[in-house]
Order: C-alpha cells, then structure tokens, then sequence
C-alpha cells in the first residue's frame, strides 16, 4: 500500500479550480449566447463568473497551503519560506505540467476578473468570454493532466480522467447555475430546460465512471494489486458512495423524476433546487479525492 | 584586373571563413567527445547476501549528512518473501534514491529544483528553489525514498554524498558498511570495481517495469522480487 502525500487539500484545489473552471465556462456561455441580455441572464452571469473567480483563488489558497515551505513559513513565522511559493512563478517549465498549470490558473484568475469587471460596468467582453471559456478547458483538463502526467501511475495516466474531470467541472458548474438561479429567485419557465441538459451532463459523467471503474479493475487483475477503488479502500468509499451516490446517481434520479413528471409547467422547490446541487458538489469532491487517493495506494 | 582581383580576394575569403568555421566544428566535437569521455556514470551496487542488517549505513549517512534521527535518506528494511509451497525466505533491503537515467521526479518539478547532474548523473535536490509541492515524491515510483526535511522545509533524499563523491571520496553508506554489501563507482569506467562485478554477476533493478532507468542495483535479488514495491517506511518484518 502506497503513502499518502497528496491529501484533502489538493483534492479540495482540484475540486475548487474544476468547479471554478465550470462556472466560468458557463458564464461565458450565457454572454456569447445572448442569454446575457435578459435581466435575470446578465445577473447570472455576473454571479457566476464571480463564483468562478472567488473558486480558483480559493483552490490556489489551498494549493499553496499544502507546500511545505509555506505551513513551515507560517508556523515558524519565516518570510523566506513563507514566499517561496512565488518560485512558481519566477520559474517556467513547459515540461513540468504544474509549473504550466500555477501559470495558467494565475492567467485564468486575471482575464476572469477582467471579465467580471466590465460586466460590472455593463460593457459586453465578447473577446475575454472566448478567452475564458477556452482557459477553462485548459483548467478542467489541467487537473486531470497533473496527475496523468505520471505516466507509471495506472489509475492516474489513465486516458478517460481527462473527460471524467471535464464533465465534472461541467456538471459543477450546472450546480452554481442551479444554485444562482434558485438565489436570486428566477421565475421558472416552461419546460425544465435546466434539468434537461443536467441530465444529459449526468449520464455522460456516469457511463465515463463505468469505463474508468472498469479499466482500473482491469488493469488491477492484470498487474495482479488489489482493486483500489473497491468499498475496502477509503477511495472506494468516496468513489462509489460519494460520486457515485450522492454525485451522480440521487441528482440524475431527482432530475429524471422532474423531467418525465411535470410534463409542462411545474414549480420547483428551492430546497429540492440547493440539495441538488449541494449533492453534485459534494460529489464532484468526492471524485477528486478518490482518484487522488487511489492513485497513492498503489 | 580588379574585377579578378576582388573575385580572388572574395574567393580567399571565402575559403579562410570555410576552414575556420570547419576548425570550430572540429574543434568542437573534439572537446564534447572529451566531455562525453570525462563524465562519470555514478552507480550503486548492492550484494544482498553480504548485507547483514546492521545499519551502519543509515547511521553514517545520518551523520554525514546532518539529518534528524528520524530522517532517512536511505534504510535497510526487512523483507519475508513467500513463495508457494515452500519455506519463506527472509533477507534485508537496504533502499535508497535510485538516481535513475530517467527520472520521473525531474520532469515534473515546477521550480526545476530536483535535476539530474550531467557531470555524474547524481539527481539532486536544491533545498533553496524547492518549494515542497511534493510532486517529486508522488511521481516516484519508489515509495520512501524522500522525506521532508524538518530543517529545510523541503524535499529530501539520498544524493550519493555529493560532498564526498565530488572529490572521489565512497559515500558514507559505502565507507561504512560492515559487509561490505555496497559497492559504488562509475559505470563508464569499464574496469572500476562496479563495472567488474555487475559483468560477473545477474543484477536486477528495483520495478524495472517503470522505466525509469535506476542505478542502484541488486545482486542476491531474484526478478520477481526486484519486481515487487518496497517502501523505506514499511515495518521490519522480522528482528535481527
């Protein structure tokens, strides 16, 4: 059994910069596809690029916090330690992906600032909605790349973590749109637009689960170890009961429920709209985590 | 006749910038051969069967290198091996940083704090740019081989005793052990006592598997248990 190095605050900047990520894309979205324009739609996408910058300060915060230097710098009251994590950005290896990823992020923070700066000044930043809807690919797709990087790791080089954290980060991002929406008490519509294309979101993170489940099984048997992200496993706990559970499966069923039952106009609870959406989050951490945490098994 | 001046002057020309920059490439590839020729290939050996357990090699290296009593850049842990149906075997494991061709704590560093020396192919850590992100020690395929050091806040592991090996002195795991278990030189020096023993003798790598190219290697080990994970910090499995 491996040593864990890398615990719940790098799953929690996984998570933090997948759902910022998510929410930015969104928001870009919302301004590129004129959904903007409407009253609700312009302060939806300010809230959500908000949330979306406020989340990757957040997980750079906790990334930082977990270096060394820095808890030494903090608890020994040293400057030269506590500042060392700007040799992040002193430095620039194109080969190391976390030195790509510290530029990215601190990139990415910049232009959605930017970006929500004039939305604040009701100006339409059509060109830094492009800019951040394609950097938030890239920081979808980073997380995953920072552990695929390692390519002698089974469960981390594996191809599919890159769309599993991609659509993560998308159904994240549905979540703050959920909660938003649910916030400023948007008059619902017709038909459960929302709760169409979280489904569809859904099912595509639960059969991507199911292949990367059954590739590391597989994978398991032949290198003969045993099967990390079986309920036995912490991992497997946060995988199956987590994710799976609470990320995937009861936000699928409720959305399901809602989708085939209120055939036309139906109000739906707030309570039932934060739940969802709560469940998603705490979901998508808890894939982080396990994936993070399975990979140190081995 | 200036016209066929001028062309000889820019023909004599020609041919004098021809020859110098030929000289230069020469001149060059010369000195890197010689370069290539100078540089040390610095490698580990370790005859299991004349190691005893007694750690001397831990100490020395604590020592030598200043660390915490409880920090190790290199230990010696006690494997049981089962195998079916017959008696388990039981042996020591003296593990370390593998400085290995090609290392995958190296390529991932952010700061470029961990590198390999091209002068010796020692991989060493810069306690100065490192940062403690613990990329090095996640993207290892050797478990243990690092810890972090309580001094420096930041990554630490076995670097051959560069203080030592620079000016031809064994590292200290070497100089001390009672066995005579370890065996260190260059492996571009065809007739250095490293480069002698492993033509005589079936080594095996740790986890060969991973590619990473390791230059600690095992004699007394057999294939498949070079293949298994060990980890610095695994509980001893049987007292001396």
């Amino acid at each position: 059994m491996g040593e864990i190095h890398w615990g719940g605050l790098v799953a929690a900047y996984l998570f933090f910069a997948g759902a910022g990520a998510g929410a930015l894309f969104l928001a870009a979205y919302y301004l590129l596809s004129g959904k903007a324009d409407s009253q609700y739609g312009k302060r939806i996408t300010l809230i959500m690029s908000a949330i979306g910058s406020v989340f990757l300060i957040i997980g750079t915060k906790l990334i930082v916090l977990d270096l060394t230097t820095m808890q030494a710098g903090i608890a020994g009251f040293n400057v030269d330690k506590f500042f060392r994590f700007l040799n992040f950005f002193t430095h620039f290896r194109p080969e190391s992906m976390m030195s790509i990823g510290s530029w990215l992020v601190g990139l990415t923070i910049m232009t959605s600032i930017a970006f929500l700066f004039l939305l604040y000044r009701n100006k339409k930043p059509v060109v830094l909605a492009v800019v951040n809807a394609i950097l938030s690919i890239c920081i979808a797709s980073y997380t995953s790349l920072l552990l695929g990087d390692i390519s002698h790791n089974f469960v981390w080089s594996n191809s599919i973590i890159v769309l599993l954290f991609i659509i993560s980060s998308l159904s994240c991002g549905l979540a703050i749109l959920i909660i938003i929406k649910a916030l400023i008490n948007e008059p619902q519509g017709n038909s459960p637009e929302l709760e169409k294309v979280d489904c569809g979101v859904l099912t595509i993170e639960l059969i991507i689960m199911g292949i990367f489940t059954y590739s590391v099984l597989n994978l398991s048997n032949f290198h003969q170890l045993p099967f990390v992200l079986s309920t036995d496993y912490l991992s497997g706990n946060l995988w199956f009961i987590g994710a799976l559970g609470f990320g995937v499966l009861i936000p699928l069923f409720v959305n399901l429920k809602t989708v085939i039952t209120t055939n036309g106009y139906a109000i739906q609870s707030h309570l039932k709209h934060y739940i969802l959406a709560f469940c998603m989050l705490g979901g998508a951490f808890c894939l982080r985590y396990a994936v993070l945490l399975a990979g140190q098994y081995y | 006749m200036n016209n066929s001046r001028r062309n000889t002057l820019k023909f004599l020309s020609l041919g004098a910038c021809t020859a110098a920059v030929s000289f230069m490439s020469v001149a060059s590839s010369l000195s890197a051969t010689k370069n290539g020729n100078d540089k040390r290939h610095l490698a580990m050996a370790i005859d299991l069967r004349k190691c005893n357990g007694c750690r001397a090699c831990v100490v020395s290296c604590g020592v030598e290198n200043g660390t915490a009593p409880d920090e190790h850049r290199t230990e010696v842990v006690q494997i049981v091996s089962h195998k079916e149906y017959e008696e388990a075997k039981a042996f020591n494991l003296p593990l370390l940083c593998n400085h290995c061709e090609d290392p995958s704590c190296t390529k991932v560093c952010p700061v470029g704090a961990t590198f390999k020396r091209e002068e010796d192919g020692i991989v060493v850590v810069d306690s100065t740019l490192c940062v403690g992100c613990k990329y090095c020690v996640v993207a290892c395929p050797y478990t243990g081989v690092r810890h972090v050091s309580r001094e420096t806040s930041t990554i630490d592991k076995c670097n051959f005793c560069i203080q030592r090996t620079t000016q031809k002195l064994l590292p200290a795991c070497v100089e001390s052990c009672t066995g005579g278990a370890r065996i260190f030189g260059d492996i571009n020096d065809p007739n250095s006592a490293l480069s002698l023993l492993l033509k005589e003798e079936d080594a095996y790598v740790l986890q060969n598997d991973k590619n990473t190219k390791p230059n600690v290697f095992y004699i007394g080990l057999t294939q498949a248990e070079a293949a298994r994970t060990y980890s610095l910090n695994i509980e001893n499995k049987w007292q001396r």
